[in-house]
């Protein structure tokens, strides 16, 4: 095998075992179609592999790793459908605390579904930072991984966690 | 726990589904999505050729010469802006420039490309009209009057509707592009 394939060989077993989990929330969180979500995660990891020829270390590889997975799911949510939905910004999202009932309460699956449905109806921007912000990355890196300003990006994950303080705090209180 | 962390958490903790691929079986998935989308591009290079070849035949057995120039005419218009074109058409296997680019950079590049598409519907509706401008007269020429009237007007409210759609849809899209910043 070619030197420089047999490096990006060698980056990608990294990178996919680092951050396989990630790209399988991430899938998750950009298409509810199970046979259609299997499909985009194998395109991202096709698009990594692929990708990895070229990757020069000018940044991390969690930068590389998560730039390319929103870049192709993007673009996968970009692709026109018969019922394309219409997406939504964090400033027009429905804001309305969910319905509080004794199982919601515990059930975090329905919690999870419910940051799932939130998270789809965002125009792809604010998804990648909210993703982003899920995963626990500091705004420094998404502004690296989105190239958005320090700013920017201050901003959106300010309006996020309202976003998701009103909308999920009595599933928070009752975790506790 | 706060919110910030429960909410983080219950996020990182979902469960798998299993869909994780060998390094083996995303290697042949690559080769073999290379493959498909050389094949898809050679398949519709060919089906091109085989409807121009046919129209081409068509032509030349047919006897008015007013719609067999313009049937020509339209041809050439198709060959021009299927050339043209052919950036946005042909399939590719994945976008460049994928982990070099920040997301939301992307983001609008793939907005702007379909904008650049959309914004001058003109450009791809021009060549189409001297071809198809002459066949409708030439097979006007041998109909009733009412007839020719209303193939005229249908040819160009149809030409009027695709402009219009193609220019509200690159308006739509450089609003989304502007609320980027």
């Amino acid at each position: 095998m070619h030197r420089s394939a047999a490096r990006a060989e060698r980056l990608y077993r990294e990178a996919a075992v680092e951050y396989g989990d990630a790209l399988e929330r991430l899938a998750r969180a950009y298409e509810p179609d199970p046979d259609r979500r299997r499909d985009l995660l194998q395109e991202i990891h096709i698009a990594l592999w692929r990708s990895l020829a070229s990757f020069e270390g000018r940044c991390s590889m969690r930068t590389w790793v998560y730039r390319v997975a929103h870049n192709v799911a993007t673009t996968h949510v970009l692709r026109p459908k018969a019922n394309m939905p219409v997406f939504v910004t964090l400033d027009d999202v429905d804001a309305r605390p969910v319905p509080i009932d004794g199982e919601a309460l515990i059930d975090r699956q329905r919690s999870l579904e419910r940051v799932h449905a939130l998270i789809r109806q965002l125009r792809p921007v604010d998804r990648q930072v909210m993703l982003l912000y899920l995963e626990d990355l500091d705004a420094a890196s998404i502004a690296e991984i989105t190239g958005l300003s320090a700013g920017s990006v201050a901003t959106r994950v300010h309006r996020i966690k309202q976003l998701l303080a009103t909308r999920f705090h009595a599933g928070v209180a009752g975790d506790e | 726990m706060n919110e910030r962390e429960h909410i983080q958490r219950l996020w990182r903790d979902q469960p798998r589904e299993q869909h994780q691929m060998s390094v083996e079986q995303t290697r042949s998935q690559a080769e073999r999505l290379e493959r498909r989308v050389r094949s898809l591009n050679v398949a519709t290079a060919a089906l091109f050729a085989a409807v121009i070849s046919m129209e081409m035949w068509q032509i030349s057995r047919s006897g008015e010469l007013l719609e067999r120039v313009g049937d020509l005419l339209t041809i050439a218009a198709f060959v021009y802006v299927a050339f043209r074109f052919r950036g946005h058409v042909a399939v590719q296997a994945m976008p460049a420039g994928l982990g070099l680019t920040g997301s939301v950079h992307f983001y609008r590049d793939q907005l702007a490309r379909r904008r650049d598409l959309s914004s001058h519907p003109w450009r791809f509706l021009l060549p189409f009209v001297p071809g198809v401008g002459l066949s409708l007269l030439g097979g006007a020429l041998d109909g009733p009057p009412a007839q020719t009237a209303a193939v005229a007007v249908f040819g160009v409210a149809l030409f009027l509707v695709v402009a219009w759609w193609e220019k509200r849809r690159a308006k739509k899209l450089q609003e989304e592009i502007d609320e980027l910043g």
